[in-house]
Formats: C-alpha cells, sequence, structure tokens
C-alpha cells in the first residue's frame, strides 16, 4: 500500500489520495455504526434468551426460599405475582415490552414521572426498584474499585514486559514469566482464600471487604484484591506486550536507529515500546465493561460489593431484569469499546479501512 | 407536679404485684451516649408510665440476666434476607420461653371473653415510636383497617384474623386510646389466634405511612378516611421518603410487613436500621432506639448496645475469617467448623449450642401417591420404610459425615423436645442387611438377574433420590447408594436448584428424596402444624395427600389410613381452647407417626451452633433454634453487653 | 536473517527441510518448552492408566480417615528396619469442642507393596483387572483397614492421590478436546468468513461479536441450564466440552480470518485461483498450511485458560458435579477457610492446575518461538 501512495503523480495527487482517505474513514464509521444496531438488536435476543432460560422464574425461588424460611406461599398468590411481575406473558412478548421500555419511555408514563428518565429497564424483583437505581447504588465502587485494579495491572506488568523483552532468556526474564504464569494458574477464588487467611495468621487481621473509613484503610483493604486480581491479569499484559516488543527490537528500523547511535534506552522507550504497546492499547475495548462489572467470583471470595456478584445473584434468583439490565449494559459497553478502538486503529492504520467490511 | 407524678409513680409501684418492679428504685437510667446527644429529653418522658414498662431480669430459658453496663455495637454477618434484620431486634405481641409458655410483650395485657368471641389488647400507656410519636390504638386499627384489610402488607391471607366457621374478618374496635377488641362471629380459640405464629404484630406508624396508602386499595373503614392519593403520587411520596419502590405491592411489602428492612421507619424495636439503609445495603447499621419501653432489673434503660452492625457475606467463610479478626461477635457456624475456629482463637470466644427440634439427621423419605402404582404401593408397605432404614450402618455414616459426633437414631423427637420416645428414637436402627433383604421380598419384590430387586410384574425398580442444592443431600448420596446397592436395591440420583426442586415435587413427579425441603418434625404441632399433617401442599412425606386437604378435595390425592387418621385429629387439636387436650392429640398425632414411619431418618439431630465473642456477655445457655422462637430472636438482643 | 550466526553444520539440509522439521528443530533446542513437554507426558500418561496408578476407587469411602493428612510412610517399626510400613490411624474426638485427632496405632504395621488387588476397574476401559500400582497388605498381625493416602483423605474419607488422578482423566482431556474443536471449527467458520467476505462475513462477525460482548458467567450460566441433572458422568463430560468450545471458537475465528484477509490477495493465491485450483483447495492446501503453526501455538495457549475456566465453574457450582471429580471440584471442596485452616493438604491439586498451566504456556511460547521463521 505505501509503496502506492508514494508511487509518482505529483502535490495534487497526493491531496486527493488523503481526501479519499478521509472520506473512506467517514464511510468506515457509518458502516460500523450501522453494524452496531444488528449487533445489539442479537446481543439483547441472546441476553433476553439466556437469563430466561432456567425453567424456573423468580416467584418460583422466591416461595421455594420463603418456604425455607416458614413462610408458605398459596398458589393463588404465586399467581398473582407472577401476574404483576409480568412473567405470565409469553417470551416474546416480554422481550418486546421490555426493549421498547429502554429505548423510549413516553413522557407521560409514570415512570418518567418518577424517574425523570425516558429509558425504563424495568425493575428488580428483589429489590422491588428500578434497575437503574440499583445499578447506580454500586456503580461508583465499582468503577473506583476496577480502575485502581487497571492502574495496578498496567503499572507493575508494562515495566516488567519491557524489562523481559530487553532481557530475554535471562533469569529476571524467566522469574518474571514465572510469576506471570504463576499468577493466571492459581484460580483467584482459591487465591483470595488463602491470602485472607494468611493475612489473619501473620497480621491477626483477615483484611475481608473493603475499608471505606479513609484513604489508607481503604488501601490497606486494597492489597488482598490488588494480589488476586492484579495478578491474574498481568499475566496476559506482560506476554503480549514482551512478545510485542521482541517483534520490534528486531525491525529494521531498530537496527537502523542503533546504527545512527540512538542511545539504547531511547530506542527502547521511543520507538520499540510505542510500537508495542499500540495493540495492548487498541485492546482496551473491553477495558469499558470490566470498569463496569469488575471481577465476579474474586469480588465474591472478597467480599467487595461490586456489580459482579450482584449479577450472579440476579441470575442465580432470576431476578431477571436486573440481570438483563446489567449484561445488556455491559454488552454495550464491550461494543462501545471494540467501536471505538476499530476506529481509533482505522485512522492509524489505513489497511484496515479495506479489510474491515469485506469485499 | 414533679411532685404529684413522683407520688402516683411511687404508689403504683406498690400496688403492682411484680415482685422485681418493687424492688428497683422508681429512678431510670439512661445510656451515656443519649445523655451525650442531649437533644432527647429525660429518659423517663421516653419510658412508658411506670407501671406499664417492661422490667427484663430473665432470659428465655427463665436464667437470670447480669445487670450489663452500656456501650459497644454487636457486630453481625448476613442482614440480606427479607427476615434477617428483624431476628436481633423484633419486637412481637407475645414473648415466648423456651418451656413454651409465653407472656404479653409489646401489648401490655390481653384477655378474651369466655366464649372466646372477643379479645381484648391493652397498650402501654406513654409508649414511644422510635421518633418519639406516641404509640396507640389509632395506630392499630391503621395498621388493621389501612395496611391488613387493603392488603398493603399483602399479608390479608393471614388465618389469625380470619373467623374459621363464617371466614369473616375480625371487626377491630378502639375502646380507648389503649384499648382495642377484636371481635369474630364465633370462638377464636387462642391457637390460632394469639399464639399463631403469622401473627406477631398488629401495629404501624399512622403517623408516618399515613400518605403511602393510595386511593384504590381503600377498604371502607369508621377510623380512617380514604387518602384520595393515587398509586403514582404514593410511590412519589415513598421516593421522597427514600423508598425507593417501583410498586404499590412492593412498597406495601416493604413498608408494612417487612418494615425493619428500611432506614428511619419508626417502629417499637429495641434497635432501628438507620435512615437510608435497607437491607440490601452492604453494611446495615441498627442503631439503639432512644425510646425504648424496656428497663432491666437496675432501671437501666435498655438496650445496652448501642447498635448493631450487620456485615453482609456473599461467601462462606468471610463471615469466619472477620469473626477470627474479631471484626464479628456472633457467628452461626457448621459443627465442622467449630474446631478450626476454637483452635486458632482459644479464649477468645465460646460456643453455645441450640438443641434443635429436627426429627433427626439424614432423612429420607418416599412418594406414597406416586403416580406409578408400582411404587405407590411399595412405599405404602410398612416392610418397605422398614428395610432402608435397617440397610444403612449408622455408626460408619455417622463417621463418615459428622466424625461420629452424631447418634444413630430415628426420626422422632429428639432427647429434651416435647414426645420425646426412648423406644421411638432407637426403633429400626440396628444395622441388619440380611433381614432388610427378607423384608424387601415379603414386600412382593423379585431378585433381577443383575443382582437388584424388580417389581413382581418384571418392571424395574429404579429408586430415584431427589435432592436440592445446597441441602448436604449430595454429600450423603453416594454413602446411602452403597447401602442400598448393598441390599439389591437400585438407585439413582437427581440434584436441583431448590425451586426447580420444589415444583417437582408440586407437581408430584418424584420417587425419593433425601434431605425433605419441609421435614418431618419442629417444636411441637403449635408451632407449626403442617409438618406434622397433611394439611397443606408443603412437606414431602404426605405429598399430594397434603393438597387433597389443602384444597378442599379438589386437587390431590385423598388420604386413607392412618394418613386420614391424622386429619381426624388434626381437626379436633384445631378446635379446642384447652392445652392439655391439645396436648393429648398431640401425642396421639406422633404415636401414628411412630407406628408408620413415613420418613427415615439415620442419625440424632444436628444441633445449631453459635460462636460467640467472649467479651459479648448475657447470652444465654441451652436454647432452641425454631421459628416459633424466630431463631436468633430468642436470645434477647437487647440485653447483651459488652465487658472485657 | 540470524542462521548465518547459527552453525552451519549442514546448510542444504536446513534449507530443503518442511516448516514442521524446522520447528522440530528449534523445539528441542527451548530447554523450557522440552521439560513442559516431558511433564505434560507424563500428566497424560498418568491420567490414561489413572485407575491402574491409583490405589482406591472413587467410591472408596471411610469414615476412620474423614479429612486424614497424608500418610506417613515408615521404615522402622519398633526399632527394627521392616521395609515401607504404614500404621492404620486411630481416631479421637472430643465431643465438647467437636475436635478431631489422629494418632498411629503402633500395635502393628502394614507392608507397603506394589501390584496389590484392590477395587475392581475397567483397565483402559476395555477389560476388568483389579491390580493396582501399590497398596499396603495386611497387617504384620493379619490386621485390615489401614490405607495409604499420599495426598491425605477428603471429608469423606476418600484417597485424594487417587481422586486427584481420576481428576486429570476430566480436567487435562476437557480443555484439550474442547481445543481441538474449537480449532477445526476456528478454522472453518473463520477462513470462510475471510476469504468470502461479504454477507457471510458480516453474519459471522456480528455472531462473534455478540458471543464475545455477553459476558462469561450468564454465557456459562445459561449453558450449563442445557445439562440435564442426573445424567452419566461421561454425557456431563460431554456437554462440558462442548460448552467450553462454544465459548472458545471465536478467538481461533478471528485469527483466522485476519490472515485470510492478510493472504488472500498475495500473488500466489492468485496464480492458484486462476490455474483452476478449487476454493476449498486453495484455503485448506495453500492458505491455511501458511499460518497452522501460528494457529497450533494460538490453540495450545488457550488450553491453559481453559483449565483455569473450569476451575472456576466448578466455584461458581456450574461445572462437573460429585460423585464425578474433576481438579476443579477439588479445588471447589478445598475452597473454604476453614479446609485451608484445619486441611491444607486439600491444596495439593493447585500444584497440578499450576503446573499443568506452566507447562502448557511454557509450551506454547516454546512453538510460538520455534514457528518465528525469523529466529
Amino acid at each position: 500500500m505505501s509503496e502506492k501512495n508514494t508511487s509518482p503523480g505529483g502535490g495534487h495527487f497526493l491531496l486527493s489520495v488523503k481526501e479519499f482517505f478521509q472520506r473512506d474513514l467517514v464511510q468506515y464509521i457509518i458502516k460500523r455504526l450501522l453494524m452496531f444496531i444488528p449487533t445489539l438488536f442479537l446481543i439483547s435476543v441472546l441476553i433476553f434468551i439466556v437469563i430466561q432460560l432456567p425453567e424456573t422464574d423468580y416467584v418460583d425461588r422466591e416461595i421455594s426460599k420463603l418456604a425455607s424460611e416458614g413462610e408458605y406461599v398459596s398458589q393463588v398468590e404465586a399467581d398473582a405475582l407472577r401476574a404483576e411481575y409480568g412473567l405470565d406473558l409469553p417470551l416474546h412478548e416480554r422481550y418486546i415490552k421490555w426493549v421498547t421500555g429502554i429505548l423510549w419511555t413516553s413522557s407521560d408514563s409514570s415512570y418518567y414521572r418518577l424517574y425523570g428518565s425516558h429509558h425504563d429497564w424495568k425493575y428488580s424483583f428483589a429489590y422491588g426498584k428500578n434497575v437503574l437505581s440499583v445499578i447506580n447504588d454500586r456503580l461508583p465502587l465499582t468503577i473506583l474499585v476496577s480502575a485502581l485494579i487497571l492502574i495496578f495491572q498496567y503499572g507493575v506488568s508494562l515495566p516488567i514486559a519491557v524489562y523481559a523483552s530487553t532481557h530475554q532468556y535471562s533469569i529476571g526474564d524467566y522469574i518474571s514469566s514465572f510469576f506471570g504464569f504463576l499468577g493466571a494458574a492459581i484460580p483467584n477464588f482459591i487465591l483470595a482464600f488463602m491470602l485472607m487467611y494468611l493475612s489473619y495468621k501473620w497480621t491477626g487481621n483477615a483484611n475481608v471487604g473493603l475499608d471505606l473509613s479513609g484513604f489508607f484503610p481503604f488501601l490497606k483493604s486494597m492489597i488482598i484484591p490488588f494480589l488476586v486480581i492484579g495478578t491474574s491479569g498481568t499475566c496476559g499484559i506482560i506476554r503480549s506486550v514482551r512478545a510485542q516488543m521482541l517483534d520490534e527490537v528486531g525491525r529494521q528500523y531498530t537496527l537502523t536507529a542503533r546504527a545512527k547511535g540512538v542511545p539504547e534506552h531511547k530506542i527502547i522507550m521511543k520507538y520499540c515500546f510505542r510500537a508495542a504497546i499500540n495493540p495492548t492499547v487498541s485492546g482496551l475495548g473491553g477495558v469499558l465493561s470490566t470498569m463496569f462489572s469488575g471481577s465476579t467470583v474474586t469480588a465474591m471470595v472478597l467480599m467487595i460489593d461490586i456489580q459482579g456478584p450482584e449479577l450472579l445473584k440476579a441470575l442465580q434468583t432470576g431476578d431477571v431484569y436486573l440481570a438483563g439490565g446489567i449484561v445488556m449494559i455491559q454488552a454495550i459497553l464491550v461494543v462501545i469499546g471494540i467501536l471505538l478502538s476499530d476506529i481509533a486503529l482505522a485512522f492509524l492504520d489505513p489497511r484496515i479501512r479495506y479489510s474491515g467490511g469485506g469485499r | 407536679m414533679k411532685k404529684l407524678t413522683a407520688l402516683l409513680l411511687a404508689l403504683t409501684l406498690l400496688l403492682t404485684s411484680t415482685a422485681f418492679a418493687a424492688e428497683t428504685s422508681a429512678t431510670y437510667s439512661e445510656a451515656p451516649s443519649i445523655t451525650a446527644a442531649g437533644t432527647y429529653g429525660k429518659v423517663e418522658d421516653r419510658l412508658p408510665t411506670a407501671e406499664d414498662i417492661f422490667v427484663s431480669t430473665q432470659d428465655a430459658t427463665g436464667g437470670d440476666l447480669a445487670i450489663g453496663t452500656y456501650g459497644g455495637t454487636i457486630n453481625l454477618v448476613g442482614g440480606g434476607g427479607s427476615w434477617d434484620l428483624s431476628r436481633p431486634m423484633l419486637e412481637t405481641i407475645i414473648r415466648r420461653s423456651t418451656d413454651g409458655s409465653y407472656y404479653p410483650n409489646v401489648i401490655k395485657s390481653y384477655e378474651y371473653s369466655d366464649d372466646y368471641t372477643v379479645w381484648t389488647f391493652h397498650l402501654r400507656e406513654g409508649m414511644k415510636w422510635s421518633d418519639g410519636d406516641d404509640f396507640n390504638a389509632d395506630d392499630i386499627t391503621f395498621w388493621y383497617y389501612m395496611c391488613h384489610l387493603s392488603n398493603f402488607d399483602t399479608k390479608k391471607s393471614w388465618t389469625a384474623l380470619i373467623d374459621k366457621e363464617t371466614e369473616n374478618y375480625a371487626k377491630l374496635t378502639k375502646v380507648d386510646d389503649y384499648t382495642v377488641t377484636w371481635t369474630f362471629d364465633t370462638a377464636k380459640y387462642p391457637a390460632d389466634f394469639i399464639e399463631n405464629g403469622d401473627f406477631k404484630w398488629c401495629w404501624a406508624p399512622s403517623h408516618w405511612l399515613g400518605d403511602l396508602i393510595p386511593s384504590s386499595i381503600y377498604v371502607e373503614n369508621e377510623y380512617w378516611p380514604d387518602t384520595g392519593l393515587t398509586d403514582e403520587q404514593v410511590l412519589a411520596n415513598a421516593l421522597a421518603k427514600g423508598i425507593d419502590k417501583a410498586t404499590i405491592k412492593d412498597l406495601g411489602k416493604a413498608a408494612a410487613y417487612n418494615c425493619w428492612n428500611i432506614g428511619g421507619l419508626p417502629t417499637l424495636n429495641s434497635f432501628v436500621l438507620r435512615a437510608g439503609e435497607t437491607n440490601s445495603s452492604s453494611v446495615c447499621h441498627l442503631d439503639r432506639n432512644v425510646y425504648y419501653w424496656k428497663v432491666d432489673g437496675a432501671g437501666q434503660q435498655l438496650p445496652y448496645c448501642d447498635g448493631i452492625v450487620y456485615t453482609k457475606t456473599s461467601e462462606d467463610g468471610q463471615d469466619q475469617l472477620m469473626f477470627r479478626s474479631g471484626e464479628v461477635d456472633i457467628l452461626t457456624v457448621n459443627m465442622s467448623d467449630i474446631a478450626s475456629i476454637l483452635s486458632d482463637m482459644g479464649d477468645a470466644a465460646y460456643l453455645r449450642t441450640f438443641s434443635s427440634t429436627d426429627w433427626g439427621a439424614v432423612p429420607v423419605t418416599f412418594n406414597y401417591t406416586h403416580k406409578d402404582s408400582n411404587y405407590a404401593t411399595l412405599f405404602n408397605n410398612i416392610n418397605f420404610r422398614h428395610a432402608i432404614s435397617i440397610a444403612v450402618d449408622r455408626t460408619e455414616l455417622s463417621q463418615l459425615l459428622f466424625d461420629g459426633f452424631l447418634e444413630p437414631g430415628q426420626s422422632a423427637p429428639q432427647l429434651g423436645n416435647f414426645g420425646y420416645d426412648e423406644e421411638w428414637i432407637h426403633q429400626w436402627t440396628e444395622y441388619d442387611p440380611e433381614t432388610a433383604k427378607s423384608l424387601l421380598a415379603e414386600c412382593g419384590l423379585v431378585m433381577g438377574s443383575d443382582g437388584f430387586y424388580d417389581f413382581a410384574d418384571g418392571s424395574d425398580f429404579l429408586l430415584t433420590f431427589y435432592g436440592y442444592l445446597d441441602s448436604g443431600a449430595v454429600d450423603q448420596y453416594p454413602i446411602l447408594e452403597k447401602y442400598y446397592n448393598a441390599v439389591g436395591i437400585k438407585t439413582a440420583w437427581k440434584e436441583y436448584e431448590m425451586a426447580a426442586y420444589d415444583i417437582e415435587i408440586d407437581n408430584n413427579d418424584w420417587t425419593a428424596v433425601i434431605q425433605p425441603h419441609t421435614n418431618i418434625g419442629g417444636l411441637s404441632m403449635s408451632d407449626r402444624p403442617a409438618p406434622f399433617v397433611p394439611i397443606i401442599q408443603s412437606a414431602e412425606w404426605y405429598g399430594d395427600f397434603g393438597t387433597w386437604y389443602g384444597t378442599k378435595g379438589a386437587n390431590g390425592v385423598e388420604p386413607t389410613g392412618d394418613m386420614a387418621k391424622l386429619l381426624e385429629i388434626y381437626e379436633k387439636w384445631a378446635s379446642t381452647p384447652s392445652t392439655e387436650e391439645r396436648e393429648a392429640y398431640n401425642l396421639e398425632v406422633y404415636e401414628i407417626h411412630k407406628a408408620n414411619q413415613w420418613t427415615i431418618a439415620y442419625l440424632q439431630s444436628e444441633g445449631n451452633y453459635n460462636l460467640v465473642t467472649s467479651s459479648l456477655k448475657n447470652y444465654p445457655e441451652d436454647l432452641v433454634w425454631a421459628d416459633l422462637y424466630m431463631y436468633a430472636n430468642i436470645v434477647h438482643y437487647e440485653t447483651l453487653y459488652k465487658a472485657e | 536473517m540470524r542462521f548465518f550466526k547459527k552453525k552451519a553444520k549442514s546448510q542444504e539440509d536446513y534449507y530443503l527441510a518442511s516448516q514442521w522439521v524446522l520447528m522440530g528443530r528449534k523445539l528441542k533446542k527451548h530447554k523450557l518448552a522440552r521439560i513442559s513437554m516431558v511433564i505434560l507426558g507424563i500428566l497424560y500418561f498418568c491420567a490414561l492408566f489413572g485407575n491402574f496408578i491409583a490405589p482406591y476407587g472413587l467410591d472408596e469411602f471411610d469414615g476412620l480417615y474423614r479429612n486424614a493428612s497424608p500418610t506417613k510412610i515408615h521404615f522402622m517399626h519398633n526399632g527394627e528396619f521392616v521395609g515401607p510400613h504404614v500404621y492404620k490411624l486411630e481416631k479421637n474426638i472430643d465431643k465438647k469442642t467437636f475436635t478431631v485427632t489422629y494418632t498411629d496405632d503402633l500395635s502393628e504395621y502394614y507392608p507397603v507393596q506394589f501390584f496389590v488387588h484392590g477395587t475392581e476397574y475397567k483397565f483402559l476401559g476395555l477389560f476388568d483387572m483389579d491390580l493396582h500400582l501399590f497398596g499396603v497388605g495386611t497387617g504384620s498381625n493379619g490386621g485390615t483397614g489401614a490405607k495409604i493416602m499420599l495426598f491425605g483423605a477428603d471429608s469423606l474419607g476418600r484417597d485424594l492421590f487417587s481422586r486427584v488422578l481420576y481428576g486429570s482423566q476430566v480436567s487435562l482431556t476437557i480443555p484439550f478436546a474442547s481445543a481441538i474443536i474449537s480449532f477445526f471449527l476456528g478454522i472453518l467458520i473463520g477462513s470462510l468468513s475471510g476469504y468470502f467476505g461479504g454477507m457471510f462475513d458480516i453474519i459471522v462477525q456480528r455472531i462473534i461479536e455478540v458471543i464475545g460482548a455477553v459476558p462469561q458467567i450468564p454465557l456459562w450460566m445459561a449453558l450449563s441450564v442445557a445439562i440435564p441433572a442426573g445424567i452419566s458422568t461421561i454425557k456431563m463430560y460431554f456437554y462440558m466440552t462442548i460448552i467450553l468450545s462454544f465459548i472458545n471458537w471465536t478467538g481461533m475465528a478471528r485469527v483466522v480470518r485476519g490472515k485470510m484477509l492478510s493472504l488472500k490477495n498475495e500473488d500466489y493465491v492468485m496464480v492458484a485461483r486462476i490455474s483452476g485450483v478449487s476454493t476449498w483447495g486453495i484455503i485448506w492446501k495453500h492458505m491455511v498450511p501458511g499460518f497452522m503453526s501460528y494457529l497450533i501455538v494460538a490453540m495450545t495457549m488457550s488450553i491453559p485458560g481453559s483449565i483455569v475456566g473450569e476451575t472456576s465453574m466448578s466455584f461458581l457450582g456450574l461445572g462437573i458435579k460429585s460423585p464425578a471429580t474433576s481438579w476443579g471440584v477439588l479445588l471447589q471442596e478445598a475452597s473454604s477457610v476453614t479446609e485451608i485452616a484445619s486441611n491444607p493438604h486439600k491444596l495439593i491439586p493447585i500444584i497440578f492446575v499450576v503446573v499443568t498451566v506452566l507447562a502448557y504456556n511454557f509450551l506454547g511460547d516454546g512453538l510460538r518461538d520455534a514457528a518465528d521463521p525469523y529466529k
């Protein structure tokens, strides 16, 4: 491609090429945005089916739970509840109601008057309140915890990756890959239990849950989550950045720069690292969704009250609209993330625009 | 004026015959934290009038309480379920002791007419809601007409207030500010009224809930006018009060039924959930009710502790770690976890064992109304149950599942419980696989070529056990399977999530279960009769027989023989006010169970174990874990105090 | 570029060698990858002959040995050398504190023996056999009931060592089988999508996007709902494989599609097309082999993820369920504070998960380095 662009033809031709590319980019973005719609449609259908798959619904589970607590619910009451929750309607009708409510709820609906929003995500049976309120309750903490963990992951893994790639097959390289793999190999849930128990044995305090009483107590209570969620994630980053770095270090331009006498650290940091981190950054598409939900299993074990465990609970109790809401928002965030990173890549690398939409 | 009240106080103290009240001085004291706040006024003004104060001197077992000191918080885990927060603080109409007796609690006293048609409740004068508003008869009429009969609380189906014959609701009359009467068409016996486990309260804060009752559910009555509010206005009002609910039903259930789960809602309980919190908050703070109406023997206003803090845990084990760290003061644990925690903590914790009202551990039962007559006939043959019982080596089973801590036993009232019978608890507990085999042959089963019994008509006999997740059955099945296979019974296993399991049971699509969801057993029939007699569709051991009675014969299978006899006795039991007669009927029911053994249990029941931090005092010993006692409520948290 | 530096022992040989031979050679030089291959070989061998190596069966419960820690092997009995032997345990319980302690019953010893007769099993699934690699014989005074439990016992008194072996039959093969299934699915769908493009590509892209966008846990839960209650171990095994491959194929398809896109306009593909090679021929004979090595690396790298994924599924109660055993089931049983505090031997299965995951990762690393033509 690059050869074609620099083929003779003068400044005028170059300008029109530029223009062409710019138009192309716009087209690409529009195309991708249009694709967004069927994808979301398919996702919403899949999610709705997935969350309704279990043969028992919320009412069944609530009745069973109450029976365990010694309270009995009659069939008549159960049917009334089911009608109240709209669980007696056929699946497709429920789906249409759900989706249309999310897309647009008119100004003269009581939902709009109560909450001032045109998007009715229905309500959580378990909480008896609307889905967005339930999600909002946990959102700040979820974002805070997830962001801190992301920062920790990248802060730790990037230097290690650079070191490992510049010292390939050294002891340091082996040790870092070993620990990277180890972090990924020990299942998070068991590592969390072990760390909490060791923490109790060594300090007398198991550091369960988050301490929100102040900044330093909070950081202290984040140590175990950092170790658990952090180590499992760093492995992937270290490995991909290290591999990319190794590719870049072997490239022609690196050799040229070295031949020209550019200092080694400058070559590494300014050229190789930049190029190597590119795919990592563009892979951040999933980050938005991670920020929204957090790591479920680990958060469960560590008792951090964030979105992930909430979702699991909603799925287990058949609280379909809450589960559907969380999963849907998460999926939308993934798709937006991919979209953004695709657009960024298309902007950076013209070749992608051609290949993106097929022939 | 002051002098006069003091005089009156002294006079009433002299007049009241309660021994402990006479010993206490007429002065009352309050927690330092209340005095420090300085905004609540004098403690005497917050307590009911002197003769109406509740003086707590004994725990639920009748043991004397130590006089405690103020301060500290009780840290607990959980709090997410609809009833969790109520356990340590709920105050009910009456309160029960472990010996089965009960006494008026929130109400000062009650009486009934000779024909049991009119019940009178007397309230405590000067008693206040947790926000300082007066508690009086209006709060009763408001609850009954605006919350209950309108079905705002979603519990209109309670039988306590429905006449048994005419099915009319009771008529509630306000006699004066502190007296109300309930009038029924026909006799309403204590068992179905004041002793009815559902009927825990009959009040709601009218001053607070007044603008939350929509016009749409209004029921005509002489005390409260229609509010004229639309559903939407009510939901908006609720939102303004910090209650975010999407429907009237959700709002009503939250505000008028499980009302302890809404922070800031005025209550009569010892502790009050902090405003802005709900049971779904990750941490729940229950603060002392500064208007609480109980004092200790020294005149100190209860509760001793400043509050209760509930931390939600999502996985087993977090709570145990927190208990080890000293962040939790009371912890319910499994037997298998006790040793590990105590060895880590040493003297810092002590164990309290609640005796269980379960009828044995590792219970199995069968579908006596099985759709396949081969199975139904077999199960109804007592020899089959006998064979199943003696086919298992109970000592080995106990070793495998409980390290031998549980004794071999049978499904029967356990030692210390009403109806305990030494012969019964050891009935069919001798391990004897040979006799089991011959008993099975006597049932008409024939040994097939594969070494397993078949039905007489040659069809396969497969005993499929059902169980639900987290019931523990999954660990018990493989062991039982070995024993059953050894006597020639082919078995299979199906595990369901609890609700799916219940559906299989309700649909009568099952054969046998390990760990039934509603097992036979309990304190006694006056706790709840349903586990003992087939009256509703709930317990596995009677299955569709219960449906038949519950639906008045519309569905299900009509019981015959001893099953029908149970219903006969139940009806007699339900229609007598005499405690002695009821006990006699109850024992008659037990006799039938002993003769039939519809449920087989292999071991004596496991207790319920609570570990308690050593610094927490007044935690009674020998309590009983039962629904009737509202589980942990029997500990009486308001009397717990902290001291080193 | 660098091969001048390397030993030019037989240049010609090198130039003529096929891609696979070259890869094999380079792999041999990668020390860690070689070690990993040996370790994986041993693990798979043990899984294959698990029933023979395991001294006890899956349903050999023993109340005496409940939660017993690993059996100590002694050589001296009463100050006298009698060869490797074990003692029977004696269980003491304290009913007040619910404490269980074990002591050795020194009255007689039980020799550790090779090739002992024990529970019957189907050797390699073919014929009945009751011979086990090792076990304990009868006691010196004719007693019975002693057991050798190298990794201790679980909460039903079963031998953890045996369970780890039985578990490996599941945990080592499900991720492998599902990786292979998703490998072929990925190649098939990815290559079609990349080669033909157009509507088919758009649809496949959407499907990949959709599966990728839905969070894993609900997807797992939904798929595990499809596993009916009370089915046989083999069926459960089958379902799990399908579930894991269903989630994994998208990654492979994406890689293949990308490669297809970049290769389909290469001159050699054009030549093949002009000379009338069929579409399938072009894809399978000319294009896929061009990046097959890359795909195998990707496949190898996806296995450890599935192994850890299986443990997480078990933790959530979605995967293989007891009485069937997998490493995930074993870890799930060990994941409580009481187990970690009182029975740390139950954490031994972690070592196997970690070693396997490490071995697969290092092998994948080695394969990648070997497949890289520039090295």
